[in-house]
This record gives structure tokens, C-alpha cells and sequence, in this order.
């Protein structure tokens, strides 16, 4: 009887059931048996309304008592099932899923019941709506298994042939129908009769083979989708679990480093403090030798700072997240306080340093250590390696989304078989070492390393004996997107 | 010759502090010591230093950190406007904002009025004595 209305149905899901421990399909039978409760109660009012509007305009000789039981039926049966499902939901989603298909059989079998019942008192085979058998036949095929919705064609099948055949052989009484076809004859011709039976056996049969055909491939798909759907939510969770799990290891590796830095340098720096408190006579005058050593001593020292120094910059540009003052940086005014810093070493030596700035370079969303970090490793690489007398040429250009920093020398250049290896950890050019013992391997490696977190690259122009020429491109919003693959420190570093 | 600034050096290190204390001593100044935080505000308290010269990084964590905080929220107007220098070797692996240049917007950097890397040059820290106690250390 819920035919009559052709209203969308509700979305599935709309229950709260926990749809990822459920198969799509049983979700939308779970949320289908609601709507069909919910639709009983308008078709009662439909049909109850029908008989009562009939009676009153047409008053054709029908059991008009019997009409009304066979409606009032419905409701009866559906507050049943309508009491049967909230029971259902509160005993939890388990017990939900086995009485949803249970619930279904049972409402589509009493609605074809309550049906042959109100066709039987209104016309019997002559009633036009007989046709509604084919649409519960429709909703049949969408929410039972094949062979329910075949289960529910016989059902629904006999109870139109036990009208028919009971209605023809007398065992049933038969009323006229005021809406009928009134074929004269149509329930006295055996012929007619199964004719009648013919056409209503063929439709419910072939709808079901039908419409479950489809509803069998929908189905399927469906239940792929919701696997697939499962299956990315569950990726998506692991995903989740290892994110914060880097996050945790991220931390504490942070907080590792910022303690390594303290036990490392802070001894490191006393041993410097009572070096420098002995060269500098505060402890009584000591000879050439004592403080030449001392001194020697003290460089070892600088040495070791160092080094701990480029370790952790490099293990922090490797750890992107750890970059973490990511701001508007304008490359004008580091270049200024770089440049600053290697003056003094470059006049020392004669060296020209020289400054190219685009007038509208943009400022770039970076990590101003980190920038710092890799104009001054550049720079001061560039001096550290010039000949005396030579040229160091700084160069900040703007591009579409980009800037390039070039830093080129006139030093002794790099050797072609050298110059993938300059990028790694603790490499140094046998040219390099024998230039000056001043160096520890890394700032290549810390350079390569900001450039990749700020999503960059870097190039290398250089001959050995022709200068090395060094430029880096780096997106202008280099810290919006989630930057940087994750990367382990490799070696000591921590 | 600058001098005479009266300089309390807050650091768990005792050859730091002892090697500080010859520094600064050699060139003039008076040089209280505090091995930790406690002493250190005790002395900041009582003896009313010039200038206050501080660890970050002692025994336990980054106590540098919350005494110097304390120090600026403190009662007394006196305790409160000393002039610090912090002096550490964390600066590099610290996401804290050690000065007005690393302020983001939100202005949010540790309150003091200047920053040395360890190991500390003596002249270095002498220049920033004498620049922030000008009135003591002139001439």
C-alpha cells in the first residue's frame, strides 16, 4: 500500500547505526525498514481515506466493515514492527542487523496479506488495484535477497490466485468494485481467469527477476564502494597514528638535540674559558710556547663548537618541522648581516665582495635561520675558498614565484667526479683539504638540506682552478604546503 | 679604564663562573656568583647587582628561562629593571625568540637586554657590561 507515495527515499546511513561494522547494502536495508514504517502510516491514511470517499460519493454495495477491518489491519501491524525495531535498535547494532532482514520479510509479507484482504472486499480480480502487487514486488527486489524477493512474488502471486480461484469457484464471496473494470464476465470465464493469473504471475515474477538483477549489480557495487570506503578510512586512521607518532618522535628528537647541544658545547665552552683565562696571563705570566700551545688548544676547541654547531643545524633542516619560525623573510637584509660577517676575512685577503639585488625582489615565507644559515655557508664557503685577490659575486634575483640566490667564487673550484659529493655529510674536496684544514665537511650538506625543506634546489657550475658558481631557487611560499618529507638524521648527527 | 660595575653571573658551571669572575675582575668590575637560580634571585634581592650575567641551561632544564621571567615580574622596581645578559649554548637548537630581531608579530621574545653565545669572548661581554652600565663604567 506505501506505493502510493513516490517520495525519495532518505538517504542510507541516516540512522545511527555504525555503519563501518555493517555492509553497505545492510545499512540501507537498516535505514529502508525505517522509512517504511514511517510510510505505513501515510498509506493507512491513504487507504482509510480512499474507502471513506468512495463510500460517501459512489456508495456501491461493499462490505464497507470488513473494507475498514482489513485497513485497520495496518496500522496494527505496523505499530508492531515499528516496536519490534526500536527494540532491535536499543539491543545494539549486532541484534539490529539480524532482525532488519527478518523485519522486512515480515512487513512486505503482511502488507501483500493486507492487501489481497482490501482487493478481495473491493472487486476482487477486477480491481484496478491489483497493480499494486508489481510495486511491492519492486521494493521486494531492492531490500531482500533474490530468493526472498522470488519467496514474496509466490506469496504474493498466491494470494491473488486464492482470490481469483476462490472468488470464481464461490468458496469467496465477490463484490463489485466501483473503480473496477467491470468486464462483464470477467470472474465467471475460465478463460479470463487465466488470463488474470498469467499476467499477474508473469509481472511479479519477471519484475522480481528484473528489478533484483539490478538491484543484485547495484548491490555489489555498493558493498565495493563501502569497502573501498572502509578501506581508506582505515588507511586514513594509520595514517593518523603514525603522524603522531613523528610528532611524538619529532618532539623528543628536538628536545634530544637542544640537550646534546647543552652537554656537548657547554664543556666545550669551559675548557675554552679556562684556555683563554691562562693565554690571557690571569693566572701569572706563562712562556711563548705555553700559550702557543694553549692556543692550539683553544683552536681544537673552536674546532669541536663548530662541529657540534653544523650538526645540529643540519639535523634541524633535516627535520623541516623543526624549522619552525617560518615568516617573511627578507633576503636583502640577511644578505646585509652575511656579508657583514665575512668582511672582515675577505678584506684580510684582498677579496672583492660584490652585491647584485633586484630592486622588486619579493620577501619568501621561510625559516630566517634557516636562511641565514644557508646564505652564510655559501658565502662564506665562496671566501673561504677564493684566492687572495679574488671575487666573491652575490647575486638575489625575483622570479615568478621563486627567488634565486647565486653565489659564484673565483677559488679554486670544484672538481667534476667532486661535485655531487660536496652535497654530503662530511665530504670535503681533496683540493678543499689541501686549500685549508679549516672546514668540517657539512655545510654543503646543511645548505642542501634547507634548500630541500623549503621545497628548493640547488645547482653547481664549477671547474677545478675555474671558481665554483652556486645557485639556489626557492619558492617564494616555501612553508605554506606541509613541507618536506620527513627525513631521518643519518649519522651522528641527533 | 671602564669598571666598577657590579655584576652578578648565575651559572651551574663552577669553571665558568670562576673563569668569569677573573675576567670581569681583571678589568675592574665586582663580581658576585651564583651556582643556581634560588641563590642567584637571593642575591639579585640583596646585594642589588648592576648588571646580572645568566645561564639558561642549569641543572634541571631551562631555569634560565622562569628566573629571568620571575626577575621581570618581581615586586620590587629595583629587582625588576636590572639589565641581563643571557648566555647560553642553546640558542641554536631553541625555538624561543632570544631577541627583538627573531620577534614575530606577536612582539613575544625573552626579556633581556642582550644575548652571548658560549664560549664568551671577555672583551664581548666587558662591551656589553660597559654599554648597558654606561653611568658606572664611563671612563
Amino acid at each position: 500500500m506505501e506505493a502510493v507515495n513516490d517520495e525519495p527515499a532518505q538517504p542510507p546511513g541516516s540512522e545511527s547505526v555504525a555503519e563501518q561494522d555493517l555492509g553497505f547494502s545492510q545499512v540501507e536495508l537498516i535505514a529502508r525498514i525505517r522509512w517504511l514504517i514511517h510510510l505505513r502510516w501515510v498509506a493507512f491514511a491513504g487507504v482509510t481515506a480512499t474507502i471513506l470517499i468512495t463510500r460517501e460519493v459512489f456508495d456501491p454495495p461493499l462490505p464497507w466493515g470488513r473494507l475498514l477491518a482489513a485497513a485497520l489491519l495496518i496500522p496494527l501491524y505496523n505499530l508492531f514492527f515499528h516496536l519490534g525495531w526500536q527494540r532491535a535498535r536499543r539491543a545494539g547494532h549486532q541484534h539490529l542487523q539480524r532482525a532488519s532482514s527478518v523485519l522486512a520479510n515480515a512487513q512486505i509479507a503482511c502488507d501483500l496479506v493486507a492487501l489481497g484482504a482490501l482487493i478481495h472486499f473491493s472487486g476482487g480480480i477486477e480491481n484496478l488495484f491489483g497493480f499494486y502487487f508489481i510495486f511491492h514486488m519492486v521494493i521486494a527486489s531492492i531490500l531482500l535477497s533474490r530468493r526472498a524477493a522470488f519467496g514474496q512474488a509466490t506469496l504474493a502471486f498466491g494470494i491473488f490466485a486464492f482470490v481469483a480461484i476462490g472468488e470464481y469457484v464461490g468458496v469467496l464471496p465477490h463484490y463489485r468494485s466501483p473503480v473496477g473494470l467491470q468486464v462483464s464476465g470477467l470472474i465467471s470465464s475460465p478463460m479470463a481467469l487465466l488470463a488474470a493469473l498469467w499476467a499477474m504471475g508473469s509481472s511479479v515474477y519477471v519484475t522480481v527477476y528484473l528489478a533484483t538483477s539490478i538491484a543484485c549489480r547495484l548491490r555489489q557495487r555498493e558493498d565495493e564502494v563501502g569497502a573501498l570506503t572502509r578501506g581508506i578510512r582505515r588507511h586514513a586512521d594509520e595514517l593518523q597514528i603514525a603522524y603522531d607518532r613523528l610528532s611524538e618522535l619529532e618532539h623528543a628528537k628536538s628536545a634530544y638535540a637542544r640537550n646534546v647541544a647543552h652537554e656537548l658545547r657547554s664543556p666545550l665552552a669551559a675548557i675554552d674559558q679556562l684556555l683563554r683565562s691562562v693565554t690571557d696571563g690571569l693566572h701569572g705570566e706563562i712562556s711563548d710556547q705555553v700559550r702557543d700551545t694553549l692556543s692550539r688548544a683553544r683552536g681544537r676547541t673552536h674546532g669541536l663548537l663548530s662541529l657540534v654547531s653544523d650538526l645540529l643545524t643540519l639535523a634541524a633542516s633535516r627535520q623541516a618541522r623543526l624549522l619552525s619560525e617560518w615568516t617573511n623573510v627578507d633576503l636583502r637584509q640577511v644578505l646585509v648581516a652575511v656579508v657583514e660577517n665575512v668582511t672582515a676575512s675577505a678584506l684580510a685577503r684582498r677579496i672583492a665582495l660584490k652585491t647584485q639585488v633586484d630592486v622588486d625582489l619579493p620577501t619568501i615565507h621561510a625559516d630566517r635561520k634557516g636562511i641565514q644559515e644557508l646564505l652564510g655557508n655559501l658565502i662564506s664557503n665562496a671566501v673561504k675558498y677564493s684566492l687572495d685577490g679574488g671575487e666573491v659575486t652575490m647575486r638575489l634575483a625575483g622570479g615568478p614565484g621563486s627567488v634565486r640566490i647565486e653565489v659564484a667564487d673565483s677559488g679554486i673550484g670544484i672538481d667534476e667526479p667532486d661535485q655531487e659529493k660536496v652535497f654530503g655529510d662530511f665530504y670535503r674536496a681533496d683540493n678543499a683539504r689541501q686549500f685549508t684544514s679549516d672546514g668540517t665537511g657539512l655545510g654543503l650538506s646543511i645548505v642542501k638540506s634547507i634548500v630541500e625543506a623549503h621545497g628548493g634546489t640547488i645547482e653547481l657550475n664549477s671547474r677545478k682552478g675555474a671558481g665554483a658558481a652556486f645557485a639556489v631557487t626557492l619558492p617564494t611560499r616555501g612553508g605554506d604546503s606541509e613541507i618536506a618529507t620527513y627525513r631521518g638524521v643519518s649519522g651522528s648527527a641527533p | 679604564m671602564a669598571g666598577k660595575a657590579r655584576v652578578l653571573v648565575i651559572d651551574d658551571d663552577p669553571d665558568v663562573l670562576a673563569t668569569t669572575r677573573l675576567f670581569l675582575e681583571s678589568r675592574g668590575h665586582e663580581v658576585l656568583t651564583a651556582p643556581g637560580p634560588d641563590e642567584g634571585m637571593r642575591q639579585l634581592e640583596t646585594e642589588k647587582p648592576d648588571v646580572v650575567i645568566l645561564d639558561i641551561m642549569m641543572p634541571h632544564s631551562t631555569e634560565g628561562f622562569h628566573w629571568l621571567w620571575s626577575a621581570r615580574r618581581h615586586a620590587d622596581p629595583a629587582v625588576r629593571e636590572v639589565p641581563v645578559i643571557v648566555v647560553t649554548s642553546i640558542h641554536q637548537t631553541t625555538p624561543i625568540r632570544f631577541h627583538e630581531g627573531d620577534a614575530d608579530e606577536t612582539g613575544d621574545y625573552l626579556p633581556a637586554q642582550a644575548f652571548l653565545e658560549k664560549p664568551v669572548d671577555p672583551d664581548e661581554l666587558a662591551a656589553k657590561i660597559e654599554a648597558l652600565v654606561p653611568t658606572k663604567t664611563a671612563g
